[in-house]
């Protein structure tokens, strides 16, 4: 036989035979993706190996596992302080025959695919898959769930300040399942952190330890529940609770260069609060913009406009008389003898423009838990009732609008299953008093009691409420344990027969470094605490 | 579950016209290809797009129609199955199903120990004869013996070039070669044949 046919004139295949075959939904129906990992080199793949390889292999499906949930890696890594009052996860059941979406009692969504697990094996399961969901919005939830909040980027330590977190497993008949590569999971997440655009998505790595940046802010988006729209007199009275703070970075001031030309511009100081604070500011041409020329400095001008640049950087200055028009980028410049001056009022400015920042964060949630609470009740009511009642409440109830302006969520398509945030890294120092602390040259040691007791403590967080996050203060060495930094509203320790204490608002404040001594002396919350919701209400959280 | 795919009208157009496509065209289909290495069921408007094509590649070089469907699902399953790894390179998508249906033809070829099927056409195998200089009917079985000793991946070139009347780019693209080393490679085979065609 040769290794070649030649055939004349064959039929050809007609329209109606490819169009019996040509079925993409038979296809896909048949269609089972494949498994990456150590088992996706099928049967064949197994007879050759030997059992050093065998031995690879299974690292490798270690670590694949490893990768997507909790296991002995995440078991060390993550450690609830108190058992017993780790925050619980709630179960849904699911078919894995078809896509589902759950909705969790907080209002988020989770929208599963079909076929989206395989077993530790990687083999796809069918049938039933439990799914295992809880959620972590505030800080008693981040304490209690031993879920670490830091940070490292480019070699700088952060916090994350998390706009809510949540943690997503599966299993089936007990055992953990898997995610199948290239199958991901919607989870619409209720964030308390109102519209804004700064937080990131991280995922947790078990295995390496620390936060995996996944992807930018997926923008708060918006569910299709009906939201509760406060009545402008509510709205009125929450502005007037909550004013909103109107924040001007004031600019770095530059010094005027001497080769430079450079002129006075008399200026509306309302207008440009933060160049209003420098004495003699004059504006300098940005060197390289061409539609400046030294001749324009020669000649009288009509008017003389100026207008903050995009890059709130620079300011464009226009000349104009009659049809003759020039603009042009400058700097604004502080000449020689005034320039030490606004050095020091821009330090001045910079520390009040921060504690603004922080206030006005403070303010943006308190305005956001306000409306959180209030969505949050509503959502709970609506997915209670049922479909003839909804209709019914949306034809009677003057506080719904349909569809669009609804509860805040934040969206992550969930390619592994674990721990997920919604966070924006924040500079840890920011939770340490560094004055106080510079001003204390000699080393000192810390002290904790409670009831006149010493207290030997496992862990110690100091939470910022208002950036939702905590920063887990090291233990092991107490001779320059951090003061508490400003921010930090309430400190908790944990001992090590699982009692939790504390040291709230003012008395945090006042602890100070006594000679060679920093003392806490904490309270200990009330026994009888059985749950987190129950210490969120003892603390006031 | 809601899919978003690019404008059906881009991938009609796919479907209906030949290999080429434009750079945005092939831009789109990048979208396409992206949406089902995320979801697979998004791999409809591909599937639908080349099924067609890629079943009359397979066919023309088999006996059985029946094979030819069995083998182009197997095409397509392969294709959704690797479909994780694909990476544009700037040519058609299809290109690399081609490929597929190659090795898998070659596959069957070495398993069942067959003979691989040329489908003649007078239009092809006169342009073929043109180019060496073979001018009678009568030379087909001497013309034919010559091309039964070149080997399998010259005969593929001939067959694209003369029997699927396939241009040089696309041959160039599908069996991932040079333009240029294309032309002169079934140049070199035509000169094969012209010489085997003298001595026998």
């Amino acid at each position: 036989m040769g290794k070649f046919t030649f055939k004349k004139g064959k039929e050809k295949l007609s329209e109606q035979e490819i169009g019996q075959h040509m079925n993409f939904d038979k296809f896909i129906s048949g269609y089972t993706p494949p498994v990456k990992g150590w088992f996706s080199g099928g049967t064949k793949l197994f007879t050759i190996l030997s059992s050093g390889t065998a031995l690879l292999i299974v690292a490798g499906y270690l670590l694949y596992t490893s990768a997507q949930t909790g296991d002995e890696h995440a078991t060390a890594f993550i450690q609830p302080p108190i058992p017993a009052l780790n925050p619980a996860t709630d179960l849904f059941v699911l078919n894995t025959a078809a896509d589902t979406t759950v909705v969790h009692t907080t209002g988020s969504t989770i929208t599963v695919p079909q076929h989206a697990f395989a077993d530790e094996k990687g083999i796809p399961v069918t049938g039933k898959v439990e799914l295992h969901y809880r959620e972590f919005h505030d800080p008693v939830d981040l304490v209690l769930s031993g879920i670490p909040m830091h940070y490292d980027s480019a070699g700088t330590s952060y916090l994350l300040e998390s706009a809510g977190m949540f943690e997503i497993t599966a299993s089936k008949d007990g055992k953990p399942v898997f995610l199948l590569p290239g199958k991901e999971l919607s989870v619409n997440m209720v964030s308390h952190s109102g519209n804004s655009d700064d937080y990131n998505i991280y995922s947790l790595d078990t295995v390496k330890r620390q936060w995996q940046y996944v992807a930018e802010n997926t923008s708060a988006n918006k569910s299709c529940m009906p939201v509760f729209e406060p009545s402008p007199a509510m709205k009125k009275r929450m502005d007037a609770e909550n004013p909103e703070l109107v924040l001007t970075k004031p600019p770095l001031p530059k010094k005027a260069n001497a080769d430079a030309d450079n002129f006075s511009i008399d200026y509306r100081k309302d207008e440009f609060p933060e160049l209003a604070s420098y004495s003699g500011i004059k504006f300098e041409p940005v060197k390289g913009d061409k539609n400046y020329k030294p001749s324009l400095a020669r000649k009288t001008w009509d008017e003389v406009r100026i207008e903050r640049h995009p890059d709130n950087e620079h300011y464009i200055v226009t000349f104009s008389k009659e049809k003759e028009s020039h603009s042009f980028m400058v700097s604004p410049v502080v000449d020689a003898e005034n320039y030490d001056a606004a050095l020091a009022d821009y330090a001045l400015r910079q520390k009040k423009y921060e504690a603004l920042l922080v206030a006005k964060k403070k303010n943006d949630r308190l305005k956001n838990d306000s409306l959180y609470r209030l969505n949050a009740m509503f959502a709970g009511m609506w997915e209670k009732s049922n479909l003839e009642e909804r209709f019914s409440n949306f034809i009677s109830n003057s506080y719904m609008e349909t569809a669009q302006d609804l509860l805040t969520y934040r969206t992550f398509a969930v390619s592994k299953l674990g721990y997920w945030n919604s966070d924006q890294p924040i500079p840890r120092p920011f939770f340490v008093n560094v004055d106080e602390m510079k001003k204390t040259k000699e080393t000192y040691t810390a002290s904790f009691s409670a009831g006149g007791e010493q207290l030997l403590l496992k862990n110690i967080f100091f939470i910022d409420r208002e950036l939702n996050t905590l920063f887990n203060a090291p233990v092991k060495d107490l001779t320059r344990f951090p003061i508490p930094g400003p921010s930090v509203d309430i400190m908790i320790g944990i001992t090590y027969d699982n009692k939790l204490v504390y040291l709230k608002d003012e008395e945090l404040r006042k602890v100070k470094v006594t000679g060679e001594t920093l003392s806490f002396n904490m309270k200990q919350a009330g026994a009888g605490i059985t749950s987190p919701q129950q210490l969120k209400q003892f603390l006031k959280l | 579950m809601d899919v978003k795919f690019p404008t059906m009208t881009a991938i009609i157009a796919m479907t209906e016209r030949s290999y080429y496509q434009t750079a945005e065209e092939i831009d789109v289909e990048m979208e396409l290809v992206k949406a089902a290495q995320k979801d697979p069921r998004c791999f409809g408007p591909l599937y639908n797009a080349y099924y067609k094509r890629i079943v009359a590649y397979v066919y023309h070089r088999l006996e059985s129609k029946e094979e030819a469907f069995e083998i182009t699902a197997q095409v397509f399953y392969k294709a959704l199955s690797n479909l994780a790894g694909y990476k544009s390179k700037g040519v058609p998508f299809s290109a690399w199903l081609f490929r597929i249906a190659s090795n898998e033809l070659n596959a069957v070829f070495r398993k069942h120990k067959r003979s691989r099927i040329v489908s003649l056409d007078e239009e092809g195998l006169s342009e073929l004869k043109t180019e060496i200089e073979t001018a009678t009917s009568a030379q087909d079985e001497a013309l034919f013996k010559a091309m039964e000793q070149l080997d399998a991946e010259e005969m593929e070139l001939i067959d694209m070039r003369f029997f699927e009347q396939r241009s040089f780019r696309e041959i160039a693209e599908i069996m991932e070669m040079g333009e240029s080393a294309c032309k002169m490679r079934t140049y070199r085979i035509l000169e094969k044949l012209k010489t085997k065609l003298k001595h026998l």
